[in-house]
């Protein structure tokens, strides 16, 4: 009995932690635009992971703040030391499911929602946001667009002074996945 | 013992599927290089907190302009009053100021000022950064300046004497994203002084910044050059303390402050600064800085 319930436990948790079919990204890139009348704000960053699970839908992503390279210091500075305060909030993060199925094994463009808890600025919030999942043989290709609305995430900018910042900014991401082998 | 079984198993199974995000993002995070040990961004907001020098140097090409007006004394008892505005109709000391970023931590610069009618050439270097690690817990920074005085001067018998040196090794660390210090060590070298003065003058100065909200801080500075209490009685010499507000906007940064400094050069104020704050020997100053990327 002992012998059945330990066989029992150990298919259990190997389903779903051993035998995952994981797709990994560690050179994703996210970019962000905000029009405003003043100067247009762009900014790139390179640092940004991310993981699949291709048998479940899961989705992840890591994006660390101080990546967010922009072409003027002093904006880059702003954006850390104010307005998302990367020495206490180094990383955000996007955990959730990819709601569409899709067959990971046929060639195609996906259109897909992914729902999840996006986590920026030390604040949680539910989002649903569209993708697109290219599938070339191996490759896997994901992108998409979102809008994110700075007060969401309480990232305060201060009207009067910082006229040059719109309150919803305009974001990209490109991510291309590889298979995960699990370091040793 | 078989019911239980099914009950452990369900509830394992449940527990799997609600945790595999997060597992997901853990073994996402695992895989994620740790946070690379960059450098701690603004310590303090400008080259200087009020009189004396912090850590921050413009960026890699990026032009710093700064505007430094010190208008004249407020109090009664030091020549203030409501007739001249509290100082305000007066020009104590102006600087107009151009710093270069050479590197991320190597800035040039080049002033003039109006009181000593000084042209000085400065030299600033990062030697150390403090690290968000906290691998280096704080930022040592190296300060030079050479002026020249275009003044008419009796002292001056040839063109050497219109030279000053200061150099000046700063320490600076920022303790928590709302709190920063730093102190400081220089050493003045004038190539002409008057009588009952002296050519070398070392200073040992602090001072702090407190951020009160996002765009504001509270800045306060304080110097002491050693040895020129023995002047006391022939000249007025008198330490140098300043407090302000810093507020920043967008690609400026605009400081109003008060301080009983003589002038904005520290070849200038650290040893000729012969007013006091108890007799009202205070100045209104601002400064606007203006930042341009090429």
């Amino acid at each position: 009995m002992l012998r059945q319930f330990l066989v029992l436990c150990f298919l259990c948790f190997s389903g779903t932690v051993l035998c995952q079919p994981v797709l990994i990204s560690k050179s994703a890139e996210i970019t962000f635009f905000s029009e405003a009348p003043v100067e247009n704000i762009s900014a790139k960053n390179n640092s940004v992971n991310s993981i699949v699970n291709t048998t479940t839908g899961d989705i992840a992503f890591i994006i660390s703040i101080r990546g967010f390279k922009f072409e003027k210091e002093l904006m880059q500075e702003h954006f850390n030391e104010k307005y998302l305060e990367s020495d206490k909030y180094p990383q955000a993060t996007f955990k959730g499911r990819i709601n569409d199925s899709l067959d990971w094994n046929k060639d195609g463009i996906y259109e897909v929602t992914a729902t999840g808890i996006m986590s920026i600025h030390g604040i949680d919030k539910t989002v649903t946001e569209k993708a697109s999942i290219e599938i070339k043989g191996k490759d896997v290709h994901l992108s998409g667009k979102l809008l994110i609305a700075i007060a969401d995430y309480k990232i305060s900018i201060p009207k009067l002074l910082f006229q040059n910042i719109a309150d919803t900014i305009n974001v990209e991401l490109k991510s291309d996945y590889i298979p995960y082998k699990k370091k040793d | 013992m078989k019911k239980n079984i099914l009950v452990f198993l369900f509830s394992s199974l449940i527990a799997t599927g609600a945790f595999a995000q997060d597992d997901l993002l853990k073994q996402l995070q695992a895989e994620t290089p740790p946070p690379k040990n960059e450098p701690v961004l603004a310590t303090f907001k400008g080259n200087k907190i009020i009189n004396i020098q912090t850590n921050e140097t413009v960026k890699k090409k990026n032009l710093d302009i700064r505007i430094n007006h010190l208008f004249g004394n407020i109090g009664r008892e030091s020549g203030g009053s409501f007739h001249n505005l509290y100082g305000f109709d007066q020009s104590q000391d102006i600087r107009i100021g151009a710093h270069y970023g050479i590197t991320d931590r190597l800035m040039t610069g080049f002033s003039r000022s109006k009181r000593q009618e000084n042209l000085e050439l400065l030299l600033k270097f990062k030697a150390l950064e403090q690290t968000t690690n906290h691998k280096i817990p704080i930022g040592i920074t190296l300060y030079g300046n050479t002026t020249y005085s275009t003044k008419a001067s009796e002292l001056v018998q040839k063109d050497l004497h219109r030279i000053t040196y200061f150099g000046e090794i700063i320490v600076t660390r920022k303790f928590s994203p709302k709190f920063s210090m730093g102190i400081a060590a220089g050493y003045l070298h004038r190539n002409v002084v008057g009588p009952n003065d002296e050519n070398d003058n070392i200073n040992l100065s602090g001072g702090f910044r407190w951020k009160f909200t996002p765009s504001a801080s509270f800045i306060v500075d304080y110097s002491h050059t050693l040895g020129r209490e023995k002047f006391k009685e022939l000249n007025d010499v008198f330490d140098v303390a300043g407090a302000g507000i810093e507020i920043e906007t967008g690609g400026h940064v605009f400081s109003v402050m008060f301080t009983n400094a003589s002038g904005i050069l520290e070849n200038d104020f650290l040893v000729n600064t012969d007013d006091n704050w108890e007799k009202g020997g205070i100045k209104f100053s601002f400064i606007i800085s203006r930042m341009f990327k090429f």
